[in-house]
């Protein structure tokens, strides 16, 4: 016997959308099952992984009982490939001192194969290609 | 032995006879008689207890007891009594009470049967004692007597209630480990309170194939416990189940009574202790927009506890 109601959020309680992503009304005896269906409206392109922590309640004939917990993660962004939109060098002569300085845009620069989650959100100017660790950083010796 | 007649007469010559007979013997002394017991056993006589006094040997009984060598001159004049071992009885001795002997104006002897109540292990009181015939000389002759009171043996015993007595109790860790103990006495009734049930055997059957007692794996869970002053079932949970058995009650002389118990016993909620394997938080990753997704199997989850105490209470819920 596979009770449904020992599958419980990470604080003991029990909610709705626990019950639902767990499938907890046809858990086949000890199994986890989670729905990974995860709308791209629910994030902004800055999360990772989005957390589902429960506790799992096993109770012994008699009523001992004792909780493990559990961190279910749907993971959002990890496995998406960042490419460069085109290898042409940007190349450009500006004046010293002039008055303001020369917006480039990052638009269309790059692209990222999974547009709707994780598309490119932060840049950093680095001053050599070496690998992305060894790079030369402006305020660098 | 002289027999011979005298005349009187008057002077009319009327006459009448008397017939005299004259015995001379020699006085009794002690060395010339021989009294000795008609059977060397002693006699043995008992009675039930609480029926008041009882004659037991009137005098002809008594002196039936004796022979002689000689029969026909110095027999026995007095039956003296004595105790066992034949020194005197004392009046602050059971004896002098139980046998009368201040009540005694004759030779007969007489046993007051109205016992004193007992505490379950007597079978009977015994009252051994000598009688001692002597005759006009000071020979004398001894006799061993024992009187007994008939203290059980007569009782009936029963269970108190006929219903089923029903027990549950739930198996514990050592550490909680304590032992459940019921009197006995409290589960049976006799008709004779100097009789009551004294020992007990458990049984899962009795009955024309003869008794059967429990195993040993059965006898770990339920046996009769006796400390100095009282007889228990004590009930020690080790092995889930149900347990139906019998505890046959007996007076001191064997008399049966039967009590049915059904004994069950269950997990309870420190019957066993459960542990994790590893305490860290178990993560679960899964790829998102993928459907339904087993995280973990079953048997993956079971493996994440542990039982201390593997032979019984299984984890049944996750």
């Amino acid at each position: 016997m596979y009770n449904m109601d020992e599958v419980l959020i990470s604080d003991g309680g029990n909610t709705e959308d626990l019950y639902d992503r767990f499938y907890i009304t046809d858990r086949i005896e000890a199994t986890i099952e989670m729905e990974t269906t995860f709308g791209a409206e629910e994030t902004d392109g800055t999360i990772t992984t989005v957390d589902f922590p429960f506790k799992i309640k096993a109770v012994a004939e008699g009523g001992a009982y004792i909780w493990k917990e559990f961190l279910a993660r749907i993971v959002v962004c990890r496995y998406e490939q960042v490419t460069i939109v085109t290898n042409a060098v940007y190349s450009d002569t500006l004046q010293v001192r002039q008055d303001s300085g020369v917006p480039y845009s990052t638009d269309g620069l790059f692209a990222s194969n999974d547009t709707d989650f994780c598309p490119v959100n932060t840049f950093e100017i680095v001053l050599s290609d070496d690998d992305y660790e060894n790079a030369v950083r402006r305020n660098s010796a | 032995m002289y027999e011979f007649k005298v005349a009187s007469f008057t002077i009319a010559n009327v006459y009448a006879w008397k017939h005299v007979c004259v015995s001379i013997s020699d006085p009794c002394t002690a060395t010339d008689q021989i009294i000795t017991p008609v059977d060397p056993e002693p006699l043995v006589l008992e009675y039930i207890k609480h029926n008041g006094v009882q004659m037991m040997l009137d005098e002809d009984a008594v002196e039936d007891l004796f022979q002689y060598n000689n029969s026909k001159r110095c027999l026995a004049i007095e039956y003296e009594i004595y105790s066992a071992d034949g020194s005197v009885i004392d009046s602050e001795d059971d004896l002098f009470s139980v046998l009368l002997l201040g009540q005694r104006d004759n030779f007969s002897i007489s046993l007051d049967t109205d016992s004193a109540p007992q505490d379950g292990t007597v079978v009977e009181l015994s009252y051994p004692f000598k009688i001692k015939a002597i005759n006009a000389g000071g020979a004398f002759g001894w006799k061993d007597v024992e009187f007994k009171i008939i203290i059980c043996g007569y009782e009936t015993l029963d269970a108190a209630t006929l219903a089923t007595q029903d027990y549950t109790v739930f198996i514990v860790n050592a550490e909680f480990a304590e032992a459940e103990n019921k009197l006995l006495s409290d589960f049976y009734t006799t008709n004779d309170t100097d009789c009551p049930a004294i020992s007990y055997t458990t049984l899962i059957s009795f009955g024309r194939d003869g008794e059967v007692i429990p195993s040993q794996q059965q006898s770990f869970n339920f046996k009769i416990y006796q400390n100095l002053t009282s007889i228990y079932l004590q009930l020690y949970p080790q092995t889930q189940g149900i347990y139906y058995f019998f505890v046959k009650g007996e007076s001191v002389t064997n008399q049966p009574a039967y009590k049915y118990f059904n004994l069950s016993i269950e997990c309870g909620e420190i019957s066993q202790t459960l542990t994790l394997v590893d305490n860290e938080v178990q993560v679960l990753d899964a790829l998102k927009n993928e459907g339904r997704v087993t995280l973990m199997n079953s048997q993956l989850v079971q493996a994440l506890f542990d039982r201390e105490e593997p032979t019984r209470c299984p984890i049944e819920t996750y």
